[in-house]
Parts: C-alpha cells; structure tokens; sequence
C-alpha cells in the first residue's frame, strides 16, 4: 500500500473510486475525530474495537470476499504481484524490506507499511493522500511500479470469474466494480488489528503485563524521550505530518529506476520540477505547503517490534537506530525535533518497552482458495 | 534426487525457534523426493517454490 | 549458495502458476531432465532463458545438456510427472502459498524475489542459530 501513481494524471488525484470514498469519508472523519477526542498528547491509551464506515458494514462474505482479493495475483499487471505481496502475513503484513517489493522490473521508493491497526488511521500512505482504507486500496493495484493494473481491465479480469461474480451478487447485490473491489478489501484490512497488547492490558490496570524495564521504557516514552508528544492516544499516532529529515538513501539515490519512480509521481502530483527532483518530497506533493516539505504521517507504533526496517524509506534497520535517531535530535536541519541526551539505560528501556509492549496476539491468517 | 525420495521427510526446523526478531512464525515443509542440492546434514535448508515462467 | 558449500541445501518445489501458459509445460521439462540425472542443469537454463519455455525450446535445453532428446520428448509430451507437481502444488496451498517465487529458510517463509543480500542476512541468522 505504498506511494502510487496512477495510469493517468487524473486518476492520481481522483481514482474512479473517490465518489464512494467521498461518501464513506464523512463517517471516517466523524469516527476519527470521536476516536481522536478521546487521546491527548503524552498519554496513551487502550485501544478499541476499530471504526466501521456507515457506507461499508463488515458482513463475514464482505470479508472472505475481500481476502480473496487481497491474496489474488490477478489482481496485477502480469500475475506476478498481489495486495499479500508487500503486505505479508507472516511479516506482520510488511515486506521486511527497506523499500517495498515493485512491478517487474521497476523499484518502488517508499516502505510498506504494516496493514495491521490500518483501521484506525485517518490517513493512509506515507503522504497521507487517501483518507479511507477504500479510496486507499485502488492506488497501488493502478500504480505503474507496484501491481500495474488498469482498473477498467481490474473490473473485466474479475467479471469473467463466475464464482467472483456469485460472490459480489450474495455480498453487494450486483456485479463487480472497483469500487467493490475496494470496499471488499477494506472490509478485510478491517479485521488486521492488535488484540490484547500487554500495553492495552497495562493500561487497563495490570502491572504484571509489562517487565519491570519496559514499564521503565514507558515512563521514558511518555516522559524524557517526548515520544507521546506525537505517538499517542491508542494508536501512538497524533494523525500528524513532521519533517524529521530522515536520509535519503545514497544507494537509493543512485537507481535511476528509483529517480524514473520520484520524477513519476512528482509529475502526477503536477510538481513543476519534477525532472530535477532528487528527493522525497513527502506531503508536500499532496498540499504544496512548503512546511509540508518532506513531511510524513506519524506512523502507528503498534506492532513496531515486527515490522522492521522503519521510517517512509525504511533507512533506520532496528529499533535501536531508531531511537538513536530521535536521540540525536533527528535528521540534519530539521525544527521538529531536538536532541534528548538519553543515557545508555534508558535506550535500552524505552526499547524494551517498544519490543514488549506494542505487540497484539499473532494473527492467524489462512489463505483463502482463490478462484 | 531418488536418493531423497527414500529419507523419511526430514522435517525442517519448527516450534517457537524465537529468533531475536521476536516471534515469526515457522513451518514445516517436508521435502519429500523433490530435487535436493546440498549434503542431507546441512544445518540450512530452503525450499524453493518456483514458476519458471 | 557456493558461498555456503556443505552447509546449505536447496530443495526445489514446483508451483505453476495456472494463467501461464508455459510454467507447467516447463516444470515438467525440469523434472524430465531430472530421469536422466540433469534436473540441475535443465534448473539452470530455464531460470536463465525465461520467458522462452516454449516446447521448442525446450526440447533445444534438452540437447544443450545432452540429455536423450527422444526420451526426453516422451516424457514432455507424456506429461510424465504431472503428479509429482500437482503434490507440490497441492503442498503449496496447504503451506498458504499464493506467491512465487516462495522461498523457506528453516522454515523461515520469504515471499518474492529480494535482493542476495537480504537471503543472505537469514542465513547467516540460521547458521549462528545451529552453532
């Protein structure tokens, strides 16, 4: 579910699917707010059933319907990739790679970010561009460098399948369409979130449910190590944008197929020097805010233990050169941050606590028999 | 790769091997009389699902 | 994998997708080399020449690596090992597999190409973890 581009600069910045997203929007945003109302900077808290659009009920066929499509191969350009093929099951719906996997010979530029507890964000992608897990999940099946998919071809591809066909009739009542496709999906991504974190049972009164240097960790987090100012409330997000000047990659930076990617989406984005653009310019492509430049969405913490490598380029490998990271005050020239002068315990503490306390029962996910 | 065939599927590691990554999860794949390269006593062993197209 | 002599083995399984129209044909290509000893090297040509897998072409692999074209063909148009891959392919929907290629290190699933260096990292992981 990373950074796309669509087939044409239109479909970028209003995918077919944007007329239902925009319906489904107003209840999203009234369950983001009623879900943030109950989350104040520097304290956290536990995390609750996720938010269900009004305009996209969760039905058990919706879900299965949407698994299907979510593990489906034909759902890119060439059968090779599917939704399951950056967001892995058994990698905490990752990639475990810095840069997420990309079509045939192309190279993505950002990481995949984890799917579970995607329910509760505002906003989806590194950018924050799509406000809904439905507006959402049509980008990448579309993008020239992920599962390169035209979506008119997406909607034949699926009509031909006469079980697909029976199963959008039972669950929606008519036949297959993107934005079906979509909601389906979203219906599935849906159910991926964190049970019974020992930091949800901590919260909820039991002492026992953290080690005695993790409780330590979330004093540090909530305290010294300022993380709670930005990763709070019971996602550890503030739904924000900020600047951190994480690196680019040198390496990165090097393959021209990476710069072929950055120029792509710049242009789609209608960013004048897309030719010249050297790096990730971040959230500023949606606002054209300059304090949105190379601004990215506050991630989740949940599940952070298992989803390594971090930030939108995936340049920090471990959790420990994440907190040195903040520790030194972030990236060269950035105002968000400012050094912490942590002492070598208390690294170690507040990585405790990240590695402990933020990890849900697995999710045991079984694939679905695609028809 | 009928020398294979006769070993009783050695299966390959299992059960909560915690690596220091934390909890991911292993399975069990028996090799059966596929095609092997590598000694039987190899401390490694990858299964390779594969299209050749 | 000649970085890791002696320590490492490779098991190959085969899971065709169905909407290729080669994959299967070329599976079995691979396992009718193997009959005559070659099912590495037959591996070796088909990984480098795709996507050209046509029967053609395959039956020019054949003689590349001297196999005895005649039976080879017999075996390819026989469909010889149909079982063989369907148990594999069978294998892979019980493992969950939806993906190729699909690699497990130990057990340690891996799903898609990725670069040398990240298999490299989990097998240095697997061979600390066996000493």
């Amino acid at each position: 579910m990373n950074i796309s581009g669509g087939s044409s600069r239109k479909s970028l910045r209003r995918p077919d699917s944007v007329r239902i997203a925009a319906l489904l929007r107003i209840g999203a945003a009234m369950a983001c707010l009623l879900f943030a109302g109950s989350a104040t900077a520097g304290s956290l808290a536990r995390l609750p059933p996720p938010p269900v659009p009004a305009g996209n009920p969760q039905t058990p066929g919706k879900i299965l319907l949407g698994k299907k499509l979510f593990f489906d191969r034909r759902l890119s350009g060439d059968g090779t990739m599917s939704c399951a093929s950056c967001h892995i099951p058994d990698q905490a719906y990752t990639d475990g790679q810095d840069i997420s996997q990309s079509y045939p010979t192309t190279r993505n530029w950002r990481n995949a970010p984890t799917l579970i507890n995607a329910a509760y964000a505002g906003a989806l992608f590194h950018d924050g561009r799509a406000a809904s897990l439905e507006e959402q999940a049509l980008f990448p099946v579309m993008s020239s460098f992920e599962m390169n998919l035209n979506l008119d071809f997406l909607e034949e591809k699926i009509r031909i399948v006469p079980e697909y066909v029976a199963a959008f009739r039972k669950v929606f009542g008519g036949e297959p369409t993107r934005e079906r496709i979509a909601m389906a999906i979203a219906s599935f991504e849906r159910t991926l979130v964190s049970s019974n974190a020992p930091l949800d049972r901590f919260l909820a009164g039991d002492e026992t449910a953290l080690s005695r240097e993790a409780r330590k960790g979330y004093g540090i987090f909530t305290g010294k190590g300022k993380c709670a100012g930005c990763h709070f409330g019971a996602l550890l997000s503030d739904g924000g944008y900020h600047a951190l000047n994480v690196p680019e990659n040198p390496q990165d930076r090097k393959d021209p197929r990476i710069a072929a990617t950055r120029r792509f989406v710049a242009k789609l984005s209608q960013y004048a020097e897309y030719r010249t653009l050297e790096e990730d310019p971040g959230r500023y492509l949606v606002t054209k805010d300059r304090k949105d430049w190379k601004a990215f969405r506050t991630p989740t913490l949940r599940e952070i233990a298992r989803t390594a490598p971090y930030m939108h380029n995936g340049m920090l490998a471990t959790l420990e050169d994440v907190i040195e990271f903040f520790d030194r005050g972030g990236g060269d020239g950035n105002r968000a941050l400012s050094p912490l002068g942590l002492t070598g315990e208390e690294k170690h503490d507040l990585k405790t606590f990240l590695a402990e306390a933020l990890s849900g029962d697995d999710i045991a996910t079984t694939v679905p028999e695609i028809p | 790769m009928a020398g294979a065939a006769k070993r009783l599927f050695p299966l390959l590691l299992l059960l909560a091997a915690f690596s220091a990554h934390g909890a991911e999860p292993r399975v069990s794949v028996p090799v059966g009389d596929s095609p092997v390269l590598g000694p039987p006593g190899a401390s490694v062993t990858l299964v390779e699902f594969i299209d050749y197209q | 994998m000649k970085e890791y002599r002696g320590k490492i083995r490779l098991v190959v399984k085969h899971f065709p997708y169905r909407y290729r129209d080669l994959s299967l044909m070329a599976s079995e290509a691979a396992l009718s080399a193997g009959d005559q000893g070659k099912f590495w090297e037959m591996h070796r040509l088909l990984l480098r020449n795709s996507p050209r897998l046509d029967r053609g072409s395959l039956l020019g692999y054949a003689g590349e690596i001297g196999l005895n074209v005649k039976k080879f063909t017999g075996s390819l148009d026989g469909k010889a090992h149909s079982g063989n891959i369907e148990r594999d392919r069978q294998l892979a929907l019980a493992l969950g597999i939806y993906s190729t290629p699909t690699l497990f290190i130990n057990g340690r699933r891996v799903v898609g190409e990725r670069p040398y260096e990240y298999f490299r990292r989990i097998v240095e992981e697997e061979l600390a973890a066996a000493r």
